[in-house]
């Protein structure tokens, strides 16, 4: 508990941190301007703009914020100091990944905030195209989107245990974060009937055990629904929900595997 | 010390600004297409892969573009314009395949590609393909008219009609074109009346299309011929004539 609270802390303080914060709280403002610009569904494009901001803070804190500090900790020996006192690798590891998903809180709870009292204000100063519906749907899709970071920060910690330096990570962090970007949409392509009739189908099922491997960025469909004001089934979002914790879940206790016996010397 | 480097950055400022405001990204228009895109399996792939988990703000990103292409498409002649066309026709698909309920994207499919001279076609197409989606039946119905007027496949129209009847918001509206067609009545004078109805619900910045479409059809001989015989009054001025059969 005392790590978690010192992670929190220790990331609390970057200035870095305290610019995405003061950013999560305009940039929902200044995307009013690209917003007006169009004809007809101007909530649904302010959400577009909200959701895709929210993607670019929570990837920036997970590249830049999280993989150095977890990095500089195993590359420079850090965790020593923290593993001195009577405290398991298990434990280090766990405190510091629940630091981490807390400091992403107050990141999307401020965007949140902003984004609700931004839909509030067109929703009042352009009655026509959008719904005020909006003002809490996208905040609620915005809660929802911080589920995949947290299995990608569960894969980052996999990823630094495995890896030998911060480089390497950043390489292999990256690497899967592309795919994950990318191989849903294939996926989705691969399984229409007149594509899967023409491909092999050992190549179907290597595109899907990839897809199984990655953590699920993709929420596309998600998105575009909150958006236009369709809420999803509570079943969809349950397996959603679920999806993402676990597959946190497994990274993380795989980490915890492998740290247990890393050469730390 | 002190003073060479401060020489050296008097020196360099300037240097800076004159060099940025001759890169032509300071033109603001795109790039004329070198070559036709044609839209396919692959584009589609393409794009969602690129999209991943933003495919409506992608999907914004090209009407944004589209924006910048029709300035540019407006004031073209001959074949670069037939380019500049493919290029907008491109866009449009790229943002409907995103977002397949994106009514600006609708919107601008039959307000600018349907009335563009060898685009009709493409884009009664997109409207069939991506109409359906949304609550409004609007986009059917003008895919219906296109259909009719411009394409001449009254089977077809007739088809988009029945779809657009569908739809609560332009049920009677749909009704009475498609009367309209199965009783012959479909003169000059209903599809001037529906291209202005039309044009009154675009913004004035983009019914350049729908006023040059309207000034054709009125200069056409027929129309001219049917307008000192006929007086009956057009059924597309507004919602409440609309499904009084002529």
């Amino acid at each position: 508990m005392a790590l978690m609270r010192f992670t929190f802390t220790e990331v609390f303080h970057h200035r870095a941190y305290q610019l995405m914060m003061l950013a999560c709280l305009l940039l929902p403002w200044l995307m009013l301007v690209p917003m007006s610009l169009f004809l007809l569904d101007l909530g649904k494009v302010l959400a577009d703009l909200l959701f895709t901001t929210e993607h670019m803070m929570l990837a920036g804190f997970v590249f830049f914020m999280a993989l150095p500090l977890m990095a500089r900790d195993i590359e420079q020996k850090v965790c020593h100091l923290l593993l001195s006192v009577p405290m398991s690798r298990s434990t280090y590891l766990l405190s510091r990944y629940l630091g981490m998903a807390a400091a992403m809180l107050p990141l999307t709870g401020l965007l949140l905030l902003s984004s609700a009292a931004a839909f509030v204000f067109v929703a009042y100063q352009w009655p026509d195209y959008t719904t005020l519906d909006l003002a809490w749907g996208v905040p609620l899709g915005e809660m929802l989107l911080l589920l995949p970071y947290l299995a990608l920060l569960g894969a980052l910690f996999l990823i630094v245990v495995l890896a030998s330096g911060s480089s390497e990570s950043m390489v292999f962090l990256f690497s899967v974060w592309l795919l994950s970007w990318s191989v849903p949409p294939v996926l989705e392509a691969l399984m229409r009937p007149e594509v899967a009739a023409k491909m092999p189908h050992g190549l179907f099922v290597l595109v899907q055990a990839l897809e199984y491997m990655l953590p699920d960025l993709s929420s596309a469909r998600l998105s575009l629904d909150v958006a236009h004001a369709h809420w999803p089934a509570p079943e969809m979002l349950l397996a959603y929900a679920c999806e993402h914790l676990s597959y946190a879940g497994i990274a993380l206790i795989l980490a915890m595997l492998r740290f247990e016996r890393r050469d730390l010397a | 010390m002190a003073l060479s480097r401060l020489g050296l950055l008097l020196l360099l400022i300037p240097l800076f600004v004159w060099s940025h405001a001759r890169l032509p990204h300071g033109s603001g228009s795109p790039p004329a297409p070198e070559m036709a895109r044609d839209w396919d399996q692959r584009s589609e792939l393409l794009h969602g892969m690129l999209a991943g988990p933003v495919p409506g703000f992608w999907a914004d990103a090209a009407i944004l573009q589209l924006f910048n292409v029709f300035d540019a498409a407006r004031y073209t002649k001959g074949e670069l314009r037939r380019r500049w066309w493919r290029e907008l026709a491109y866009l449009l698909h790229e943002a409907l395949s995103l977002d397949p309920r994106f009514r600006d994207g609708l919107r601008l499919t039959e307000g600018l590609l349907g009335y563009e001279p060898g685009f009709t076609e493409e884009a009664v197409d997109m409207l069939e393909q991506f109409g359906p989606n949304v609550a409004s039946g609007e986009y059917l119905l003008v895919a219906s008219f296109l259909a009719h007027v411009e394409l001449h496949q009254t089977e077809r129209a007739l088809h988009l009609a029945a779809m657009a009847a569908d739809k609560p918001d332009v049920g009677s509206l749909a009704q009475g074109f498609a009367a309209k067609l199965l009783l012959q009545h479909h003169g000059c004078k209903a599809a001037l009346a529906f291209l202005e109805y039309r044009k009154s619900r675009m913004p004035q910045a983009y019914a350049d299309q729908l006023q040059s479409r309207i000034e054709r059809m009125r200069k056409d001989p027929a129309c001219q011929k049917e307008a000192t015989h006929d007086n009956v009054r057009p059924a597309f001025t507004n919602g409440s004539e609309a499904g009084t059969p002529s």
